[in-house]
């Protein structure tokens, strides 16, 4: 069982009127990358500058513990912060930023120059170390944007949307880069709206909603955890006339039936088990030219999640 | 402790290095030295340049051309006719005819100048003749020179001044230069916090750095390092100005001292009011930049402009230096740093006044530092819009309104 590093317990604030996060817990475990995930407004952005000691709660307790797992105060200099609401100095050099950056979070000069150095090779913008961040294009002052936020070696990265403004290639560096935080003993906590690439990358995600707690755990904790976590795609050469499926909905298994406009038959079932008969099934309505069964993606999982989690989510997504 | 004062000096360093840029300045005073050099010397070849000689008819024996000016008398034994050929071919710059007639009579007395072309030391030949015409007068009138010069003296009054000191016009102009040397560093200041923290703001690198650190300990190393440029700009602004003063001085320009800057135990006091001042209004600037979103726009804007009228009361009343508006002003603090270094160069300053001036300045600066950190905390974390008065009136009592924040 791996230690805590941070937990959050019963934490809530208020804006004035609005209620951004309301009794919000969980633990943040060393090595783990843990994603925070939620619509825009959820309160995730909030309750990341809470965990760093930006704002203060109004209710509940964040908690910080050292190695041996005694509860310390939070040091600055251990913490990575990569803002939503992110910029540098962009009449400055790069190394100069990176350099400066470093000495806020305790480095000495030279310790940040060299991690400046190192870090511009792993984010592959080495050659414009000496240039203006002004002259960078958009996803290479990103780049030195992350670089900036965990060049001293956090014990806890909190990125918020790392990967935004990044284009695939680069969301795939990014994706490295993470991993390579986590190996070398960082923990990462993460924002993100990419599901694909939190699905690849998360051991845990927690689900926010209004500012309440929806889904939590491992990825493959949510998927079970979900009704209908096993899913299949029947294509038909030509579809079968709708009442053909009556009979259907009277199994035991099945959550769900949609028929697609492309005249995709989608299930949803409690579980992976009855693949086989659903097949047998499929093919006495006609011929069936491709059957596909698998999880749901963390996307699908997000979407009914929300979904189920009130009207307002269930029109924005349109599920 | 030492790593807050540790993170303060990084900060300190690092705006100083953003604003105040060495080669800059040199290229600012290397410009401004050419500026001065050329100016001199264009002077000095005016001066020299341009000797005219000047052949005179008709005036009285003591009629002479002073030495150091541009005209110089040619005598020679020609013609009036020659003369003008002389002057018609270039040889001679002028030919001045006095007509005086041995019986005097005024209106007789008659001056002409022939020349080529019309003459620009023409000012300069105007004072000899009307002296040449007074000369002529009183021989008219029988007056001898003697009585004249009586008559003519201005009256003579002696000053007896009973201060311990005299004040003269360079400790007067010396005291004006303190006002201009505050204002302009404030003004310097001024641009420096502006364009940073609401650059900052703009460029949203706030909420990365106050991960980082406490907000006081940034608004602090920002102060440091951006009233330090300030005060280097000033320097070499000071630097070009002393070095012209010296060449000046070498060049035969007589430019006396102040008397207050001939007492050396003047200096570190000028210097402290000079610093002090500077860094509390610093301190209101920064303050006041951290709850402007845009400048070009906002209506606190108006507020950086509060620490002239101060300052400006100070240039009013600098006439009256121990006078009771000057003494208010030299223990407030904020206008304390002008007011004082005035008093101390023009009027007469106890040693209680001089404490307790400090002593409020230190106190002023302490306060306002405290007040300009809360609404920097407070103020730097709204992008896109601008706190309310009551907002603001919240923070300076350290209490948080939640117009902060969002997800």
């Amino acid at each position: 069982m791996s230690r805590k590093l941070v937990r959050v317990q019963e934490v809530g604030k208020a804006f004035r009127t609005v209620r951004a996060v309301d009794a919000v817990s969980f633990e943040v475990r060393t090595g783990e990358i843990f994603a925070l995930l939620g619509p825009n407004g959820a309160g995730k952005s909030t309750l990341v500058r809470m965990m760093i000691g930006m704002i203060p709660p109004d209710q509940g307790l964040i908690q910080w513990f050292d190695e041996d797992q005694n509860p310390i105060s939070m040091n600055p200099g251990q913490i990575g912060y990569l803002p939503e609401d992110r910029g540098l100095y962009r009449d400055q050099k790069v190394v100069d930023i990176l350099e400066y950056f470093g000495q806020l979070r305790g480095m000495s000069r030279p310790q940040s120059r060299i991690a400046a150095v190192e870090w511009a090779e792993r984010l592959e913008v080495t050659q414009y170390l000496h240039s203006k961040l002004e002259t960078l294009s958009k996803g290479n002052q990103q780049k030195v944007q992350v670089a900036a936020a965990v060049l001293h070696r956090p014990r806890l990265a909190l990125l918020d949307e790392p990967f935004s403004g990044l284009d695939p290639l680069n969301q795939e560096m990014m994706l490295g880069v993470i991993r390579h935080l986590r190996d070398a003993g960082t923990t990462v906590v993460l924002s993100a709206h990419q599901l694909e690439l939190v699905e690849r990358l998360a051991d845990r995600v927690y689900l926010l909603a209004q500012g309440r707690r929806v889904l939590s755990g491992t990825v493959n904790e949510v998927k079970s955890s979900v009704h209908g976590g096993y899913s299949l795609r029947i294509t038909f050469a030509s579809p079968p006339p709708s009442d053909a499926f009556e009979t259907w909905h009277h199994e035991p298994n099945l959550l769900e039936c949609e028929r697609r406009a492309d005249g995709t038959l989608q299930l949803t079932l409690h579980q992976q088990s009855d693949a086989a008969e659903w097949l047998e099934r499929a093919t006495k309505l006609g011929e069936v030219t491709e059957f596909r069964g698998g999880t749901l993606s963390l996307h699908e999982i997000y979407l009914r999640a929300l979904n189920a989690n009130g009207p307002k989510y269930a029109m924005l997504t349109g599920v | 402790m030492q790593q807050q004062l540790k993170m303060t000096w990084t900060v300190a360093c690092w705006e100083f290095r953003r604003y105040f840029k060495l080669k800059d300045q040199i290229v600012g005073l290397v410009s401004l030295l050419l500026g001065a050099a050329v100016g001199f010397g264009g002077f000095r070849i005016a001066q020299s340049a341009g000797q005219v000689e000047l052949a005179v008819l008709g005036a009285s024996p003591g009629f002479v051309l002073p030495e150091k000016g541009k005209l110089s008398l040619v005598t020679a034994d020609h013609t009036e006719q020659e003369w003008r050929d002389l002057v018609k071919a270039g040889e001679v710059d002028g030919l001045l005819i006095i007509t005086a007639p041995t019986k005097p009579a005024s209106d007789l007395w008659n001056a002409q100048l022939i020349v080529r072309q019309e003459p620009t030391w023409l000012e300069e030949l105007k004072p000899l003749l009307q002296a040449e015409r007074m000369q002529w007068e009183m021989q008219a009138a029988e007056i001898a020179p003697a009585t004249l010069a009586r008559i003519l003296a201005p009256a003579d009054v002696e000053v007896v001044t009973l201060a311990d000191r005299d004040v003269s016009k360079t400790d007067r102009l010396a005291a004006y230069c303190i006002l201009g040397a505050t204002l302009v560093t404030s003004w310097i200041g001024l641009a420096y916090l502006l364009t940073g923290i609401t650059g900052e703001k703009q460029q949203r690198v706030t909420e990365q750095i106050v991960s980082a650190i406490r907000p006081q300990m940034w608004i602090d190393g920002k102060l440091l390092g951006i009233t330090a440029a300030a005060i280097c700009s000033l320097a070499f602004l000071i630097l070009t100005s002393l070095i012209t003063l010296a060449a000046s001085m070498i060049l035969g320009f007589e430019i006396p001292l102040p008397g207050a800057l001939r007492r050396w135990e003047f200096i570190p006091l000028l210097a402290a009011f000079y610093f002090g001042g500077v860094f509390f209004w610093n301190c209101f600037y920064a303050g006041v930049a951290a709850v402007i979103n845009d400048p070009n726009t906002s209506s606190r804007s108006s507020l950086l402009f509060l620490p002239l009228l101060p300052m400006f009361a100070c240039g009013l009343v600098a006439s009256q230096p121990d006078g009771a508006m000057m003494r208010s002003l030299s223990l407030i603090p904020g206008t304390s740093s002008v007011a004082m270094p005035m008093r101390l160069v023009l009027g007469e300053v106890s040693t209680v006044e001089l404490l307790s001036s400090l002593i409020l300045m230190v106190a002023g600066i302490a306060v306002l530092r405290l007040i300009a950190g809360r609404v920097f905390a407070a103020g730097i974390m709204l992008y896109g819009k601008e706190p309310s008065w009551l907002d603001i009136a919240l923070w300076t009592l350290g209490r948080r309104s939640e117009v902060a924040g969002g997800n």
